[in-house]
Order: structure tokens, then sequence, then C-alpha cells
């Protein structure tokens, strides 16, 4: 198993590494979302689960001290968030990633560096009676910005 | 779509830049900023004429993020000196960028350990938006740097950080904001404590 912190200008949290039977391996995290808190239009974060299933494309062993891993994978996004000029609403999409894994040897941490998008609905919720559904724009608005995982190997 | 590729370009020359020229480094960093207390002064005068003197000093936490790139030159005895730009977070809607200059050193010399080094980082933060002037900030602090193998080191950080702006105060009076006719000096210090994380190459 591995944890440790993900980080994007998209947000902020914990990741957790899971390894299924047979080899499968899946990437749980819950991220405080940071959408429209960079530009000030708001101080509250929002919130997203996201699973992501990892499937390894290829592997480089560069030295003894570092192997890099390729990997993709889709998943699905669960959140209570802000879309674009749009109050918070509850999230439900897609997702998928692709990226690269630096796994160091000397000590047991990886770091990650991927890109994400999200392909789903926004709720905005104003009252019992006034709810919308809209497309969520930042899920692929927001999929050029880098994140990175830093995660310990237990 | 500019800003996309020169951010993009900037990951690419951090990921390149200590591979081609030998002590040089480069650093990725971010981190949360909470600032705790803020004292200010100013002095205007109101629309109808009446000179306001107004100073004071709260304690209103407010989180911020920030997020930084360094470039920077190692030295002798374990110093490094590093060109600081990035983003940070000072106080609700004001944001700055900091052109700024860190010098660290490590107590401990060798690189292939971890260990504690300190730090002092200080520089101008150029405002993001026209209506506000610049500001200087500083930081004070220490991180424990632990290399992960291939020249690449985890860094935790942790740093007292003062920024010194200029907003522009409310006339509550007049029930509008002060502009520069009437306005003689806005001053604002705040100070918070900062904790990040980042990555050395």
């Amino acid at each position: 198993m591995e944890a440790g912190l993900q980080s994007s200008f998209k947000g902020v949290g914990a990741t957790v590494i899971l390894q299924g039977k047979q080899g499968a391996t899946g990437e749980l995290r819950l991220l405080a979302d940071f959408a429209d808190i960079l530009m000030g239009h708001t101080a509250r974060p929002g919130t997203r689960i996201q699973y992501l299933q990892h499937f390894p494309v290829h592997r480089f062993d560069l030295s003894n001290e570092l192997t890099i891993n390729i990997v993709w994978g889709p998943g699905v996004t669960l959140g209570l968030v802000r879309d674009k000029r749009k109050q918070g609403g509850y999230l439900a999409a897609v997702s998928g990633f692709a990226g690269a894994e630096f796994i160091f040897h000397r000590v047991p941490v990886t770091v990650s560096t991927s890109f994400s998008a999200d392909l789903g609905a926004h709720m905005t919720i104003r009252n019992r009676y006034d709810n919308t559904m809209t497309y969520y724009e930042y899920g692929l608005r927001r999929a050029w910005y880098p994140e990175i995982g830093i995660r310990y190997r237990f | 779509m500019k800003l996309r590729i020169l951010f993009i370009g900037i990951l690419l020359l951090i990921a390149a830049l200590p591979g081609f020229a030998q002590g040089w480094t480069a650093s990725l960093e971010w981190g949360y900023t909470g600032t705790i207390v803020s004292s200010h002064d100013y002095q205007y005068t109101t629309l109808e004429g009446y000179h306001i003197d107004n100073r004071d000093t709260d304690f209103r936490y407010h989180s911020n993020g920030y997020a930084g790139i360094q470039f920077g030159r190692d030295f002798k005895n374990g110093m490094n000196l590093s060109f600081c730009t990035g983003l940070y977070g000072i106080q609700y809607e004001i944001r700055s960028v900091p052109v700024g200059l860190r010098a660290s050193w490590a107590f401990r010399r060798q690189a292939d350990m971890a260990g504690w080094a300190g730090l002092v980082e200080a520089g101008i933060g150029l405002s993001d938006n026209d209506f506000r002037k610049n500001c200087e900030y500083a930081r004070i602090g220490a991180m424990y740097r632990i290399p992960l193998g291939a020249g690449v080191r985890l860094r935790f950080l942790t740093a007292l950080q003062g920024s010194h702006t200029h907003p522009v105060p409310y006339n509550p009076y007049d029930d509008v904001a002060v502009d520069a006719d009437h306005l003689e000096y806005s001053n604002r210090i705040y100070a918070g404590l900062t904790v990040g994380i980042g990555l050395e190459f």
C-alpha cells in the first residue's frame, strides 16, 4: 500500500494506492477542491472523492535508484464543488488520467506526475424546487493542470 | 494559451536544468500559509475634507495557498542561493507574484544524507491586480530535506512570513473606497506561518 499527498492547482488532499487481487492497482483520492479559490472568488474549498484504476503502459528501470512507470486509467469522481460561474453543487463524473510514477529505491517514496480530466454533470441546488443540472465545465478546462503526488510505500 | 505554454515550459526547464548544468538547482514548492495577524496604518481625507488617521492591529486568521519555483546555485559549505517566483496568497483577495531571493544553508554538509537547512527569503510581490500596488515580503524558517535518489530531494518547509502591502482603504464616512487623490498613504503588514512541501532537482 502507498499513501501520501496529492497536490495541484485543482486541489490538495490525500491519496492511497490500493493493491487488488491479481495485481490490479487502484488509487483513491480525497481532495479539497480549489475551484475559484486561486482567483479569490471564494475562500471555501469544495470536496471531491475520486477513484482511478491504474493500467501500466511501460516500465523504465533507469538505474538502481529510480524506476519510472507510465500509467493511465479510467475512474469516477463524486463531489461537492463549484463550477465555472456557478455556485457549489453536486458533481458526478467519469474521469481519466495519464501520468508517470517515479519510484525511488533508496527511500520508499514514489513521486507521481499526471494529468486528469472529468466528464460529468454538476447540479446546483438553490432550494428545494430550484435545481439546475449542467455540464461540468471545469472537468475539461482544468485538465491541463499538472498534478503531483508524493507517496510513502508501506 | 500562451500562459499554459509558458507554465509547461517552466516545468520542463525545472526538470532539465540540473541535468545539464552541474551545481545549479531547480525546485518546485507549494504549501499553506495561515495569516495570523495584521496591522494597518493609513491616512486619507474624506470627500468633505476631514483628515482621517487610522491605525489598528487585528488577529483575523485566514488560510492561503502558495506555489513557487526556485532556480539557484549551490555554493561551498552547503549554501544555496536561489531566485524565487510563483504565486503567493497573502490575505483574502490579495495575491502576489513574488520576485525574490532565497538563501539556504544546510546544517549537515553531506548532500546524500537527510538533514535540516535554514532559509531566509525576501523580495517584492508583484500585484496581479492593477488596483493595488506591489508589496514586499520576507520569510525566515527551516526545511528538512530527504535525498530520494537520482539527484532528487524531497523538502518539508516551515517558515514565518511577513508581507508589507498597500491596500486601498475603505472610507466608511462616504461609503467609498479611497481614491488616489484623497489617499496620503496606506500600509498594512500581514504576518503568518507557512508550511510547505517541495521537490529539488
